[in-house]
């Protein structure tokens, strides 16, 4: 049961991950650098802040 | 940037709000808040006059109005006025030959009321004949 909502959890974190860097890959198609680098700040530090999260709770 | 570069970075400040990110939420809420300053400053219409003024600007013997924008169901100028409120007669507007734009004080978006004028009457779908065969349906002769 805490396998499964781990990995739903899980789930809904990495499709957060994608859609942020979806929008930073548009932002560069388009030549907003600027933008998808700020953009690009936020992805670092959720991801740093999600894999801290996991191994930490487990 | 363009209105669709503001809705996904609305919708993605919204999910990390909605999973609990709230500092990262507030960073791309801020990251929305500039980019749609500078959208407002190259893209913002002025509406400049209130709707009784928009529509007075067209002449009722010659045009009549398609409020729920479906080319379908025209009210004339005069029954437009009788039937709305103070605050949509009031509401902010603009015009253009054949739209009237304004700002509906219900739920304050932005909503387009083509204007039709005369000879175009005739043009309007009438949805209550579009399951005959012929396909008079999709005309509605004017009276002549």
């Amino acid at each position: 049961m805490d396998h499964k909502m781990d990995q739903k959890e899980d789930e809904v974190k990495a499709n957060l991950l994608n859609q942020i860097n979806q929008v930073i890959s548009e932002l560069e198609n388009e030549n907003e650098e600027v933008l998808a680098k700020q953009l690009h700040q936020v992805f670092v530090k959720l991801s740093y802040k999600l894999k801290v999260k996991k191994n930490g709770s487990k | 940037m363009d209105l669709n570069k503001l809705h996904a970075l609305a919708e993605l400040a919204d999910q990390l709000e909605n999973q609990g990110f709230i500092v990262e939420a507030n960073n791309v809420h801020n990251l929305f808040l500039k980019q749609a300053d500078q959208f407002n400053e190259k893209n913002m219409v002025e509406l400049p006059m209130d709707v009784s003024d928009a529509v007075n600007n067209f002449d009722s013997k010659n045009y009549k109005l398609d409020p729920e924008g479906n080319w379908q169901d025209l009210v004339s100028i005069p029954e437009f006025i009788d039937n709305s409120t103070d605050e949509l007669t009031h509401a902010p507007a603009a015009v253009d030959k054949n739209h009237i734009v304004l700002e509906n004080p219900e739920n304050k978006k932005i909503e387009v009321i083509n204007v039709v004028p005369r000879e175009h009457w005739d043009t309007i779908h009438d949805p209550k004949q579009e399951d005959q065969e012929d396909g008079k349906g999709f005309i509605k002769r004017a009276l002549d």
